[in-house]
């Protein structure tokens, strides 16, 4: 496998533990709590990083900020969602359910660049169905 | 439950606007991580709400620890990599390379909470690695 992969197996094994580590942290505090918590601490780590290392002028976006503040909304709905409806469903057919991203993402792609590669629809379809299972998502659903 | 998946869909729906606007941006990944997690947290706050100071408080240094660790792994290492992976491959393959995750998230449960793996499960594995090697097909 190609060295550019790596950054994403790395993020991905990253995420992997979030659902251990919030299982964990959640002993302590509730679901909330945690989440508002991990937000001041990052921003705050990383504030301190620019300070410290960059260039505070990076901070300064003034000139376009409509994109940023875009990617916050997104970010901010997926968590708000995500922790919403992990508190009315169970856990399997949840995380099941929200691994269809990738698809959403090929769906994107083809409503706002017009690419549509059937061998991408079937290897992302097929590792939707490979997560599906490995989560345990088909025994959930059948008993 | 009907209301939980349609949540956790509009979540996998944001979650891939959020993978395609950071293919298209030029900020440095700091500049995105910070106004990314700054934006969230008042967003967060009066939509989830339910945090008193006494919750804060009352956390144990082995709690605090799981929080760090949540803050260092997850929040900057996962959304860190997510964002260089992302510019050097795009979103789709890293959206399919976080097929990673449920092995990752399972490895753990078996080692850390003694859980066992169904022959169902062994197959959904197989499949993910067959995927994961045909990434560069995508």
């Amino acid at each position: 496998m190609n060295m550019k992969y790596l950054w994403g197996i790395i993020s991905a094994i990253c995420f992997g533990s979030l659902t251990t580590f919030a299982k964990l942290s959640m002993l302590d505090s509730n679901a909330e709590t945690t989440l508002i918590l991990r937000f001041l601490l990052v921003s705050s780590i990383i504030f301190i990083f620019i300070l410290l290392f960059k260039d505070i002028k990076l901070l300064n976006i003034i000139k376009n900020p409509y994109k940023l503040i875009l990617l916050g909304i997104f970010f901010s709905f997926e968590t708000i969602f995500f922790w919403w409806a992990l508190g009315d469903m169970d856990i399997i057919p949840f995380l099941a359910l929200f691994w269809s991203y990738p698809m959403m993402i090929l769906l994107i792609n083809s409503v706002l660049e017009y690419k549509i590669n059937l061998k991408s629809i079937f290897l992302v379809i097929l590792g939707f169905f490979g997560v599906f299972l490995a989560t345990g998502g088909f025994e959930s659903l059948c008993f | 439950m009907l209301l939980g998946v349609v949540g956790v869909l509009f979540a996998a729906l944001f979650c891939a606007l959020y993978s395609k606007l950071n293919e298209s941006l030029d900020y440095e990944i700091s500049v995105r991580l910070f106004y990314q997690f700054m934006i969230a947290i008042p967003l967060v706050y009066f939509l989830l709400g339910n945090i008193q100071m006494a919750d804060i408080i009352s956390i144990t240094l082995i709690g605090w620890v799981h929080i760090l660790a949540l803050v260092l792994i997850v929040s900057l290492g996962g959304y860190g990599f997510n964002i260089l992976s992302i510019k050097k491959i795009g979103a789709l393959k890293t959206g399919t390379l976080d097929y990673i995750e449920p092995m990752v998230g399972i490895s753990l449960a078996i080692l850390i909470f003694g859980e066992s793996m169904s022959a169902l499960q062994v197959i959904g594995w197989a499949i993910i690695l067959f995927t994961l090697i045909n990434i560069k097909r995508i």
